[in-house]
């Protein structure tokens, strides 16, 4: 169970800057009799603007770590703050709420709606929003256009191939302009030429917006451009390293 | 065996689903056990009940009786003795004399069939001598002795010990005459037989109209009624020409047509479940199919043969649902259990319910192996055809495609065409989530459209066929209300005459009240030479009674009545058929004056009047002379039995209204109006039985839809766990995941309901001049039914169902939404 009392201490600590900050936060995950811990008391702070990677073996909790923080997942134990936000604190519409207007994803599986083509996809997150058709309609357009998605937006994503549809998802995590930027591999499905281009698009939304980014990835050439890597093994933090 | 073992497998790997659509199965089952044994405990009860209380299983006659049943037309038993004989199932039989009679005390006299019975073999075929409830039976000894039903003997006044007097047509037109004895009183609940029929012995039979060995019929009792058309076959191959073997079936029509609606019904529901059934088992399977689209791909590329992966689909649906059909069996047959022993109560429709010819107001449900048996066989090919389109579907599918997850036809990624994107993100995403598994929604929305054009088409006859068997009723027998003394509406007494004249003035003026005309009712015996029937005779005033009945527009043949006409009669088209006669020819009625007497007079039949009813109704029971002839007859004087009176509107509460303002009026405390629906409780009983019904079939109807919709919204959703998982990621609120899946179900419920609405609508309406020919559908009993029903539409009952179809269709899927909502992003992502 979270320790509400402590999130209320460390809460009153939190420096404004920053984007993300855990506490002690693990997670026990129950197969069938057996308990696998993803997770174990792992702490982390991460200022806004920062570009940081999150490596490790697999099973080592990177994406527990990351869907913990996007508020897709309760922890076990430990207290999360987005901004100034106890995510432990907030009920399931207010947690909705909050990635919709500050958290964008982009998922290893590009994770599109089906029956939506790319363009209605970027749209979807805007519509929830609140934003009339016709901005929404221009601001999406813009947002596949920066990522190079020029023609391909009223196609399905069953007609777009696996970059393309990367790039959506992007353009999606982009659109609404949040503060932070979840992404779990990122360039895993992805061909060297492909990965390379994102990453760009990335480091420079990084650069030009201030969109704070937290990734994981196995992919040597994004972890040399990522400002600051965190390892994880076995559900622990073992080096923090910034460059 | 492996693909079965495979398809087993697959089939427990989402025990939720699974358990899920075998429940829907196992309901429809369970019900349709228990609908189906209740409608063969009620046709056996009902067939029993009549064949055991005076029919039997089977009859002889000599050829042409049962057209023309005549003391001319007979046989003797020792001619068909030998035949009887050779026939292994036959276990006993009994002859019997019968001719119509009437019969008569100094209070009353009603016409009936009086039965020569011989009282040691008679026990063997019918079980009268078990249902005595007052005196005794009769005996072979006995002479003047005669046995009636209570409610016969109720309406002549007499009790066991008390005398009767019987006049008949004996043999060779001269007037059989003699004075019995009541020696016992029957119940038997066959109304038929307690009303309208006395047993006396063989011999007085004989003498009462003159005949010597000759018999009317031999009654044959089989070992089991199955074997009927057996035997019906042998003994009419031994017996010549000369003889007609007849069935119950044929002996009673009523019956028979009964049995054939109660199963159609059954077939009806029997349709609707194996829709249910079609649709649920198809939807798990194709959905199982669906995401299991890259396994296929594996095992086509390991070398599974197509025709493999198909014998394994189907064996899935096929599994789904032989347990389902294995749970119904077993619930349906535990409540079956339950209910053969304590029986399902019918209190309110008790009386049409004995109408119908069972005993009691009480079914006993049985079930017949045989039923179960082919249900089984019938859902296992339901179900193997329910996933014959998944599996051709995914046998089709070519092996790298599969791998990538693509469906059989379908277009590669590079695909340049495009989509027009709307303004109405949200309804667009519903409607091309309903468009992803277009078979399925075809079928569901078909179910629905099917399911409420057929309530609509159902519900408009069943509202025109009670609308016009009022009006009908009401419209030749009763009028709206009748001012007469309590006791003649069950009695029909000519000695409850009272002085009317000065009412009909006083009547006329009560507000709410048409018109009103004087009458003179009773029961009587219409005949020609050597045929006789039982007839109710009104005497009305031709000027009069038009404006309270519209007989006279019924008239066919001949002319109606006319004011001065003292020896004219119209009659029945179906009562001159019984007779054999026409206009111009003449019949005599006996009836009792007021004093007791038996009168006979001849008439003239003037005209033949014909109102569409069936089996024993108006235009087989009524016959109508004028006033003053009635008069005569019952030696009345001015004195009239009834007023017969026409209201300003026929709803209920006008009609109880008025008739309290007639009571308030109403000087004689012995005099009270009763409105029709008093004087037809028959008639108001059917009402609430076709409207009880309705509500039944409307009942199931909904019921089966629900699970339907929410079967299909529930494999949607499930299927697209991990979509909802997405959207729920991005930011979407539980409740715009509600309201998505509500949209998706409103619009499959709203278009479906809109075709149905229309499908029902354009059938009635096709239906509503020609009408729909009837069967007599076992309510002969009740005055008025007519044989071609036209069809009703009401806004109530057009309205009332397409209001109510889309909100059980939200409703049913409020459960699929909510749990939709429910979900957690990252478990729901996850899913595959």
């Amino acid at each position: 169970m979270p320790n509400h009392k402590a999130a209320a201490t460390a809460g009153a600590t939190t420096d404004t800057t920053m984007a993300v900050r855990v506490v002690d936060l693990s997670k026990i995950y129950q197969q069938g009799t057996i308990e696998v811990t993803a997770l174990q008391h792992v702490s982390l702070e991460v200022a806004a603007g920062e570009f940081t990677a999150l490596v490790g073996p697999s099973g080592s909790g990177k994406t527990t770590l990351l869907n913990l923080i996007g508020a897709l997942d309760v922890p076990t134990v430990g207290e999360r703050w987005v901004g100034e936000e106890s995510l432990n604190a907030l009920s399931r519409a207010q947690l909705a709420r909050l990635r919709l207007h500050k958290i964008g994803f982009v998922f290893q599986d590009y994770s599109l709606l089906p029956v939506l083509t790319a363009i209605e996809n970027v749209e979807y997150v805007l519509q929830l929003q609140g934003i009339a058709s016709q901005e929404r309609r221009q601001r999406a357009n813009a947002a596949l256009l920066e990522l190079g998605l020029d023609g391909c937006q009223h196609r399905l994503p069953t007609q777009l191939s696996g970059g393309q549809q990367q790039r959506v998802t992007i353009a999606r995590a982009m659109v609404a302009e949040p503060v932070l930027v979840l992404a779990d591999e990122p360039t895993a499905n992805l061909d060297s030429d492909t990965g390379a281009a994102l990453l760009a698009t990335m480091l420079e939304l990084n650069c030009r917006k201030g969109i704070t980014f937290i990734f994981s990835t196995h992919d040597p050439m994004v972890m040399r451009h990522a400002k600051r890597v965190v390892r994880l093994q076995d559900g622990r933090i073992v080096e923090d390293k910034t460059s | 065996m492996r693909f079965l073992s495979l398809a087993w497998r697959n089939t427990l790997r989402n025990p939720r689903r699974t358990g899920l659509t075998i429940a829907a199965v196992s309901l429809g089952v369970t019900a349709l056990v228990l609908a189906w044994a209740l409608l063969d405990g009620g046709n056996a009860q009902m067939i029993e009940n009549m064949t055991d209380s005076y029919t039997g299983h089977m009859q002889i006659h000599r050829r042409g009786y049962e057209d023309d049943p005549s003391l001319e037309t007979v046989l003797t038993a020792a001619a068909v003795a030998p035949a009887l004989m050779g026939s292994g199932h036959v276990i006993a039989s009994t002859e019997r004399l019968e001719n119509r009679a009437l019969i008569s005390t100094e209070q009353n006299a009603r016409g009936i069939i009086l039965a020569g019975v011989d009282p040691e073999h008679e026990p063997g075929v019918t079980r009268l001598d078990r249902k005595i409830n007052e005196g005794r039976y009769l005996r072979l000894e006995d002479t003047r002795a005669i046995i009636l039903g209570q409610t016969l003997a109720k309406t002549l006044g007499v009790t066991v010990g008390g005398e009767v007097a019987v006049v008949t047509q004996a043999r060779f037109g001269s007037v059989g005459a003699s004075l019995y004895e009541v020696v016992g009183l029957y119940d038997t609940g066959n109304e038929m037989v307690d009303n309208m029929q006395a047993f006396i012995t063989l011999d007085e039979a004989r003498e009462l109209f003159d005949v010597n060995d000759e018999r009317t019929s031999v009654v044959v009792k089989l070992d089991q009624r199955d074997a009927v058309a057996g035997v019906q076959s042998t003994l009419g191959r031994e017996l010549q020409d000369g003889y007609e073997v007849l069935s119950w079936r044929q002996l009673l029509p009523s019956v028979a047509q009964a049995v054939g609606f109660h199963e159609a019904v059954t077939v009806v529901i029997l349709v609707f479940l194996f829709g249910i059934v079609t649709i649920g088992v198809a939807n798990v399977v194709l959905m199982s199919v669906t995401e299991r689209r890259r396994e296929f791909g594996i095992m086509l590329s390991l070398g599974t043969t197509p025709w493999q992966i198909f014998r394994s689909i189907v064996y899935e649906g096929v599994y789904i649902g032989g347990i389902g059909l294995a749970i119904g069996v077993l619930l349906g047959g535990a409540l079956v259990g339950y209910f053969a022993h304590y029986g399902i109560h019918f209190k309110d429709a008790s009386g049409i319910i004995k109408a119908m010819q069972a005993e009691t107001g009480v079914i006993y449900p049985t079930l017949r192996w045989g039923t179960v048996a082919l249900m089984g066989v019938v859902m296992f090919f339901v179900a193997m055809m329910a996933s014959l389109y998944p599996a051709i579907k995914t046998a089709r599918l070519a092996p790298l495609d599969a791998l990538h997850g693509l469906t059989a036809g379908q277009a590669p990624t590079n695909t340049q065409r495009e989509y027009k994107s709307g303004r109405f993100l949200l309804l667009q995403l519903a409607l091309r989530n309903i468009w992803r598994q277009p078979v399925r929604t075809r079928l569901t929305m078909a179910v629905i459209t099917l399911s409420l054009g057929a309530f609509i088409f159902l519900s408009s006859i069943a509202i025109g066929y009670y609308s016009q068997t009022i009006e009908n009723a009401t419209g030749t027998i009763t009028g709206d209300a009748q001012v007469l003394q309590a006791a003649f509406k069950s009695d029909m007494n000519a000695n409850l005459a009272f002085a009317g004249n000065p009412l009909l003035d006083q009547l006329s003026h009560v507000p709410g009240v048409q018109a009103v005309s004087p009458r003179v009712q009773t029961q009587a015996l219409i005949g020609i030479a050597n045929r006789s029937e039982p007839v109710l005779l009104i005497g009305i005033s031709p000027t009069l009674e038009p404006q309270v009945t519209f007989i006279n527009k019924a008239v066919r043949q001949g002319r109606y009545l006319m004011e001065g006409d003292s020896r004219d009669i119209v009659i029945g088209v179906k009562l001159a058929e019984l007779l054999r006669v026409g206009v111009g020819e003449k019949v005599v009625i006996n009836a009792q004056d007021r004093n007791g007497n038996l009168n006979s007079e001849a008439f003239v039949i003037a005209g033949l009047f014909d109102t569409g009813s069936q089996g024993h109704g108006i235009d087989r029971l009524v016959g109508y002379i004028t006033l003053p002839s009635a008069q005569h007859l019952l030696a009345l004087d001015d004195d009239i039995t009834n007023l017969s009176l026409r209201f300003t509107q026929r709803d209920d509460d006008h009609v109880l209204r008025v008739v309290q303002q007639i009571n308030a009026h109403l000087g004689d405390p012995k005099l009270t109006a009763m409105s029709w629906q008093a004087l037809l409780p028959e008639v108001v009983q059917m009402r609430a039985l076709i409207k009880k019904s309705l509500l039944f079939v409307v009942t199931i109807v909904f019921v089966m839809v629900a699970i339907v919709v929410m079967n299909t919204i529930l494999m949607s959703v499930l299927e697209r766990t991990r979509e909802f998982g997405i959207m729920l990621a991005l930011g979407s609120s539980p409740s715009l995941v509600v309201r998505l899946v509500m949209l998706e179900s409103a619009a499959i419920g709203l278009f479906a309901t809109a075709l149905g609405t229309m499908l029902g609508v354009v059938i009635t309406l096709i239906h509503v001049t020609s009408g729909v020919n009837m069967a007599a559908h076992g309510l002969t009993a009740v005055p008025g039914v007519t044989n071609v029903i036209h069809p009703q539409l009401t806004v109530l009952g057009v309205l009332g169902p397409a209001v109510i179809l889309p909100v059980v269709i939200l409703l049913a899927a409020l459960y699929p939404a909510v749990r939709a909502s429910r979900l957690a992003p990252i478990k729901a992502m996850h899913q595959v």
